[in-house]
């Protein structure tokens, strides 16, 4: 069976502390102007019980299962490979940017080296061939990323989803993002 | 294996902006060379080795890959911080390649400070130092020149070079960070104390914000200590990440934990809340302490901190019900009040008093290898001990250090001569201080940045300005640098080898230090050859009889090759088992394991303490009349200023990051965090710029309104506001330490944070 | 708190900028011109000229296929890749518009042209720069007994471009100002206003002695109608996002009310688009007055308003997302 690869942020675990932002640009060559992934420190917001808390906002591709981006995209450039990866093929582009005006996730942007557009690939083409989890998730040091096969039930990514429940931005969208949110507890979005 | 990769193709790779124009502009810096020698030979598979991006010292492992660069990661052999690395930790690369690096010595043509500088070879550099370093030593002696090198591996080299010169004052960079509670410990447990935070059920956290103050390992455990449902609860005077992931946050007022703290202590023994048993065991001068923390009721002091009696009574409750699984956490920048010494003292006696210390969740002594091996049987295997290459005797001094340290009355005893209080040289250097018969003539400043880092801006650069020499071996023109007469280009650790280190938490540990990844870039050289060298050229060679590092590892482990070999491959290694002395289960693992160790189990299946547990500290009380604990308030600020305070964001490490241009793309400018109450008060808006300003200075900076803070206090993260001008990114932000006082902490020594500012819109 | 995650300037919702609205303009423009000129060369035939010299057929005839290569450059140019556009004429995805827009214009562009050479046929005859293409009207000739077969589909094709810079905004599911069956419909009947006012202004311009007055005021009373249901059509875009609610309701009602756009709506594209040319036609060219002035001032207006319809549209579109 294909593998349906996708990730997990936990806003519980995440601490906004950048390392899987410079991971990123450290093994993707990321040109220094422009991000794959940023996580935002959103709040501080107050809680009823008065203590209060950040949130905290993936920024990247969502992976769609649905994918706007391909849909629009005029020359098949933007692709989804056999694993569920969204991806761009850079020598077909002709930088339309069709597909950046059709992401809901603001996900992509323009290489100034390539002048396609760019985004996250799940590090497909840096190290998932060599079997190595992506950059972003080996060095976040709570360990809040989880990446894996979804179609693997022992995956550890099928674990976590199995225990915590979880959220996709903009769900309204019906785009089936293959990443999944677990929500803040003490924020009490969903419990 | 050896993978070559060329800089330009590199850069054509990866660096889109054209960021490296006009920047070259200090002789002996990486732009300013051609990009044919921008080459670097290094290993394509990964290894380990020791992050210095910080001085939290996390074991990484790097390589070299193809057409791109250098990969960091965490070393996955390592347990605790499980493979990771922060932001910092993962931007060494651009560390590496940053076209502001030193790459060859360069040395002032003009003032201090104007920047006008010449690149000089080697060789210069050394005779125009020990030339200068003669001359001073033959006007004022050499006792006058001090030699200040950050904790860890460089001081080793320089301390011993220093003292092989003549001069007693050495120095670490403890006295701005730590130092009072290793002051603390040694006073109170014989030792450091370690904190189990993972296994805690609960944790009082007083500013020690490990989630954006990065340590690996302790981020770890707090975040698994909290999924496991510990309750943190952290005291704090703005919304820290700490705060925000804690289970409580109180908004103490800044400078006043010490209240708090003896509040809680008082609940603690007038409630009876305290672990009777363990305490008449194991500690000593409680009757003493008892007496002393009388006075602070709850009541008495919430007015102090600002948290009501109920809520210190109620947290005090909670945590003795929870001990011995609960951690009062004793912080790590310890520069938050007045009164260290006291402070950090009287946080590390209540984990005694509940008798929560070598137990699963508590504090627990750090067992190095004679501290293991002293329990071990006869025929049991020992933990290995590092040796330390035999050299000459150091030449007698009959005069003090300025901190005084080693004389029978210091006030400073409890501190080591290698930590020192150089924060004591800028002021040693423009007066002589009591007791002490001379003045501070030059400075040798090692991977240390005074002129950003030390409390009250004026002082320090005065003090430089007033001295014969001042020397920095930096990978970088620092603040520091730029103050400098001469300026040596360190390598980044990415380009040495460095040796072995010894330690342990539950029980003993070693690391191969650093090993190189990429071969050094340029004429930088590692510290432990520019001290060989330097000292070659002073006629003092024969203290340093090693060829190189690996000639100084083979010395340290004796003929112990195997552990060597086995270090150089995996990184660090661990001996025998873990072990808490007053955890049954723990007890009995390491006896199953050393069965010689037997015969130091008592009768309830502990090992004892190898020494009282001390409530009341006799040679304080002789040395200065504060055995006990007590609280003298301090007055930070005027009514009409707001407290000031900083703290460390998570892109930025202390005051060395103004060239990294991947983590200052990620925060350029550290904004002033300002209550929306307060800020109406002064008519300023969210992203204004304003000034922060009192007595000592005057900072530019932009207004973040937050509800995330005290309104009587402004916060900026520090390490912003660069005085060199020829950082990438200097000039932005607030410089925390132009506006901080010039204090010296009494016992400790330590430098102040907490001082009062007024603000206004520019 | 501080942004420590960096720069968020590759996060400008302005992912389309002017050029796509001045393209959308022109194609939209050439599409109505050329429905226009096809509409006066059929239906005005009791004059005593051969509707084929009307000044109206002659303006669409060159509007038509200059604006929309003019804006086909522009959109060429304004690609990120302007080198590798042949891409869109080797590699197609049928699911996206823009490739169906492609083969829209991959055919409606040589018609327009040739639709052109026709027209001005006598013209080229005469210029000795243009002998060469000669042959080229002589070998179309040759196909005469299609004439009407082409441009009846020439017509249908006009309908497809005009229509499909609606289309190509319409599939963009996140930006609901444009994810509305309306806005094709909304593009179409103002891209016929717009060739209506072009038309009448190149041809009043240019072409005066073949204007025949009775194609002027057929053309006036088309763009009132047509007018006349641009505004309906603005109002069931506006109340279908309201009736549609969540990021929709409050993307309308801040494309409505906040900032710069929401000026540029009210004054420009209803004020100047929509009003002003109504006041013109009720008050000086009222019972079909045929005052150059006024018609030259009203066509112009239409123009402005087309435009600013668009650049509203792009840019309000992208800005006001509800989210
Ligand atoms: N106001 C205020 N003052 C503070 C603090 C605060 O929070 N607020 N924090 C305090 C704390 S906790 C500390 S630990 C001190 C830190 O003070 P310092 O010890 O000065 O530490 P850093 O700024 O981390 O680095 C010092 C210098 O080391 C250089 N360096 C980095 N890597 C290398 C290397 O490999 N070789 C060499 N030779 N040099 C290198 C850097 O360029 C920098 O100039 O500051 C203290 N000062
Ligand atoms: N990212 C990053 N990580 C680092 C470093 C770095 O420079 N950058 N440096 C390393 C070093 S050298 C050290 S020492 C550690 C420091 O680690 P920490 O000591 O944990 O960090 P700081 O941010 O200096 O200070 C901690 C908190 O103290 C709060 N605070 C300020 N004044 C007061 C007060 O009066 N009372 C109380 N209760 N809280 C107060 C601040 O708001 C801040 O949240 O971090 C280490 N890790
Ligand atoms: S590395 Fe992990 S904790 Fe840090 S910002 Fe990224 S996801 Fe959050
Ligand atoms: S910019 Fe490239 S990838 Fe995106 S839609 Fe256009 S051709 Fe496809
Ligand atoms: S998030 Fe955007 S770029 Fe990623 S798959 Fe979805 S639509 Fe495409
Ligand atoms: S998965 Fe890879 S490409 Fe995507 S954000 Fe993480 S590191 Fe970047
Ligand atoms: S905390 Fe970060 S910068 Fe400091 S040593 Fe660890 S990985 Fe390196
Ligand atoms: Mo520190």
């Amino acid at each position: 069976m294909a593998k349906k690869y996708g990730m997990i942020h936990d806003e519980n675990l995440c601490i906004g502390c950048q390392a899987c932002s410079i991971a990123c640009r450290s093994e993707n060559d990321i040109p220094e102007s422009v991000y794959r992934l940023q996580v935002r420190v959103l709040g501080p917001k107050k809680l009823p019980d008065g203590n209060m808390i950040f949130e905290f906002h993936r920024q990247s591709c969502v992976h769609c299962e649905n994918t706007p981006c391909v849909t629009v995209c005029p020359t098949g450039a933007s692709f989804v490979d056999e694993n569920g990866i969204s991806l761009v093929n850079t020598d077909i582009c002709v930088g339309c940017l069709y597909c950046n005006a059709a992401c809901p996730y603001d996900a992509r942007f323009v290489n100034p080296i390539t002048h396609a557009p760019d985004k996250c690939t799940f590090c497909k083409e840096s190290r998932l061939g060599r079997g190595e989890e992506p950059a972003c998730v080996s060095v976040c040091p709570t360990e809040a990323i989880v990446f894996g096969d979804i179609n693997d039930p022992t995956s550890k990514i099928s674990k976590v989803l199995s225990q915590r429940p979880t959220y996709h931005q903009r769900a309204d969208l019906g785009t089936e993002p293959k990443m999944f949110i677990v929500p803040n507890k003490k924020g009490g979005i969903q419990s | 294996m050896s993978k070559e990769v060329n800089r330009r193709d590199f850069l054509k790779l990866s660096s889109g902006t054209a960021a490296l124009v006009g920047l070259s502009s200090i002789p002996g810096t990486l732009g300013a060379i051609s990009s044919e020698q921008k080459r670097f030979n290094g290993s394509a598979k990964f290894v380990p080795s020791v992050c210095e991006m910080c001085t939290s010292s996390c074991t990484i492992e790097a390589r070299v890959e193809n057409g791109k660069g250098v990969f960091i990661r965490g070393n996955p052999n390592d347990k605790s911080r499980g493979g990771r690395v922060c932001a910092r930790g993962g931007s060494g690369f651009n560390q590496l390649y940053d076209p502001m690096r030193l790459i060859n010595p360069i040395m002032r043509v003009g003032e201090r400070g104007e920047g006008k500088w010449k690149e000089v070879s080697w060789d210069e550099a050394y005779t125009f130092i020990a030339k200068k370093l003669e001359e001073i030593k033959e006007k004022y002696g050499a006792h006058t020149v001090a030699w200040t090198a950050r904790s860890g591996w460089t001081k080793v080299w320089f301390h011993h070079l220093a003292q092989a010169y003549g001069s007693p004052n050495i120095f670490g960079h403890e006295a701005t960070c730590p130092l009072a509670y290793g002051m603390s410990g040694k006073d109170i447990y014989g030792s450091s104390i370690g904190r189990d935070f993972a296994k805690a059920k609960y944790i009082i956290n007083m500013g020690h914000n490990v989630f954006e103050g990065v340590v690996i390992s302790y981020a770890r455990q707090y975040m698994s200590a909290l999924q496991n449902g510990a309750k943190v609860v952290t005291l704090d005077p703005r919304l820290s990440m700490m705060a925000a992931k804690s289970s409580e946050w109180h908004k103490i007022k800044p400078g006043h934990d010490l209240p708090f703290v003896l509040a809680f202590m008082n609940v603690l023994i007038t409630d009876e809340l305290y672990d009777k048993e363990f305490v008449a065991k194991n500690c000593e001068g409680f009757e003493e302490l008892k007496n002393s923390v009388k006075e602070y009721t709850p009541e008495a002091m919430a007015k102090e901190c600002d948290i009501d009696a109920g809520t210190i009574r109620r947290l005090a409750h909670e945590f003795a019900a929870a001990a011995p699984k609960a951690i009062f956490d004793y912080g790590h920048r310890v520069t938050l009040s007045a009164q260290e010494m006291e402070l950090r003292r009287a946080m590390m006696m209540i984990n005694a008093l509940v008798g929560a210390v070598e137990k699963e969740g508590g504090y627990y002594l750090p067992k190095n290898s004679k501290f293991y091996n002293a329990l071990l049987g006869e025929d049991d295997p020992k933990a290995p001990s590092l040796k330390k290459p035999k050299t000459p005797a150091y030449p007698k001094v009959e005069v003090p250090r300025i901190d005084r340290i080693g004389e029978e009355d210091c006030e400073y005893f409890l501190a080591s001569k290698g930590q020192g209080i150089t924060t004591l040289v800028p002021k040693a250097a423009l007066n002589e201080l009591p007791g002490v018969p001379y003045k501070i003539h030059g400075w040798f400043i090692v991977r240390n940045n005074p002129v950003m880092n030390y409390a009250n801006l004026e002082t320090v650069l005065e003090a430089i300005k007033a001295m014969d020499l001042v020397v920095a071996v930096d990978y970088q023109v620092s603040d520091t640098a730029w103050y400098a007469d001469i300026v040596l280009p360190d390598t980044t650790y990415l380009e040495r080898d460095q040796e072995i280190t010894a330690g342990g938490g539950k029980n003993p540990s070693f690391s191969i230090g650093r090993q190189k990844v990429v071969e050094p870039i340029g004429n930088s050289k590692p510290t432990w050859l520019i001290a060989k060298e330097l000292a070659e050229k002073m006629g003092l060679g024969e203290y340093f009889p090693w060829a190189d590092v690996e000639d100084y590892r083979l010395q340290q482990v004796g003929d112990d090759i195997d552990l060597l070999a086995e270090l150089k491959l995996k990184g660090l290694k661990s001996f025998g088992v873990p072990l808490m002395l007053q955890d049954k289960k723990s007890v009995a693992k390491f006896v199953k394991k050393f069965p010689g160790a037997a015969a130091k189990v008592n009768e309830e299946g502990l090992i004892d303490f190898p020494k009282k547990i001390q409530l009341f500290s006799h040679k304080l009380e002789k040395v200065s009349g504060t055995g006990g604990l007590s609280y003298n308030p301090y007055k930070y600020k005027e009514v009409d200023e707001l407290f000031f305070i900083n703290g460390k964001s998570a892109v930025r490490t202390n005051g060395a990051g103004a060239n990294n241009v991947w983590l200052n793309n990620l925060l350029s400018e550290a904004a002033a965090w300002i209550h929306p109450n307060t800020a109406k008060k002064f008519g300023i808006k969210d992203g204004d710029e304003i000034e922060v300003y009192n007595k000592y200075a005057t900072q530019r900076g932009h207004a973040m309104l937050t509800e995330g803070i005290r309104e009587d206090t402004v916060f900026a993260y520090f390490g912003f506001g660069h005085v060199s001008k020829k950082l990438r990114f200097s000039g932005k932000g607030i410089h925390s330490n132009s506006l901080y006082p010039s204090f010296t902490g009494k016992n400790s020594g330590m430098d102040l944070h907490v001082v009062g500012v007024k603000i206004r819109k520019v | 708190m501080n942004p420590i995650w960096g720069s968020m300037e590759q996060y400008n919702p302005i992912v389309w900028p002017w050029p796509i609205a001045v393209y959308l303009f022109l194609a939209g423009l050439s599409a109505g011109s050329i429905m226009v000129a096809l509409l006066v060369k059929w239906n005005r035939h009791e004059g005593e000229h051969n509707t084929i010299w009307d000044a109206m057929v002659k303006a669409g005839a060159i509007l038509a296929p200059v604006t929309i290569i003019v804006g086909l450059l522009l959109l060429i140019f304004d690609l990120k890749k302007p080198f590798d556009f042949y891409w869109l004429l080797i590699s197609y995805n049928f699911t996206s518009v823009m490739t169906l827009g492609v083969l829209a214009l991959f055919v409606y562009t040589p018609i327009v042209l040739i639709f052109m050479l026709l027209i001005f046929e006598d013209t080229i005859r005469k210029v000795k720069l243009f002998s060469m293409l000669i042959p080229v009207i002589e070998f179309i000739k040759g196909f005469h007994s299609y004439a009407k077969i082409i441009e009846y589909s020439l017509f249908g094709i006009a309908i497809v471009v005009g229509a499909y810079t609606g289309f190509l905004l319409s599939a963009i599911q996140a930006n609901p100002m444009w994810n509305t069956p309306v806005l094709p419909l909304l593009f179409l009947t103002s891209g016929v206003s717009a060739g209506i006012a072009a038309n009448i202004l190149v041809g009043l311009m240019f072409f005066k002695s073949s204007i025949n007055k009775e194609s002027i005021k057929y053309l006036l009373v088309m763009d009132l109608r047509v007018i006349m249901t641009e505004l309906p059509l603005i109002l069931v875009l506006f109340v279908g996002m309201m009736y549609t609610g969540g990021d929709s309701l409050v993307a309308a009602k801040q494309a409505l009310s906040t900032g710069y756009w929401a000026k540029v709506f009210w004054f420009g594209v209803i004020g100047v688009g929509l009003v002003l040319p109504l006041i013109i036609a009720f008050t000086a060219l009222r019972n079909h007055a045929y005052k150059v002035g006024y018609i030259m001032i009203n066509s112009f207006v239409v123009l402005c308003g087309v435009m600013m319809l668009r650049f509203y549209i792009v840019y309000a579109g992208q800005l006001f997302t509800g989210v």
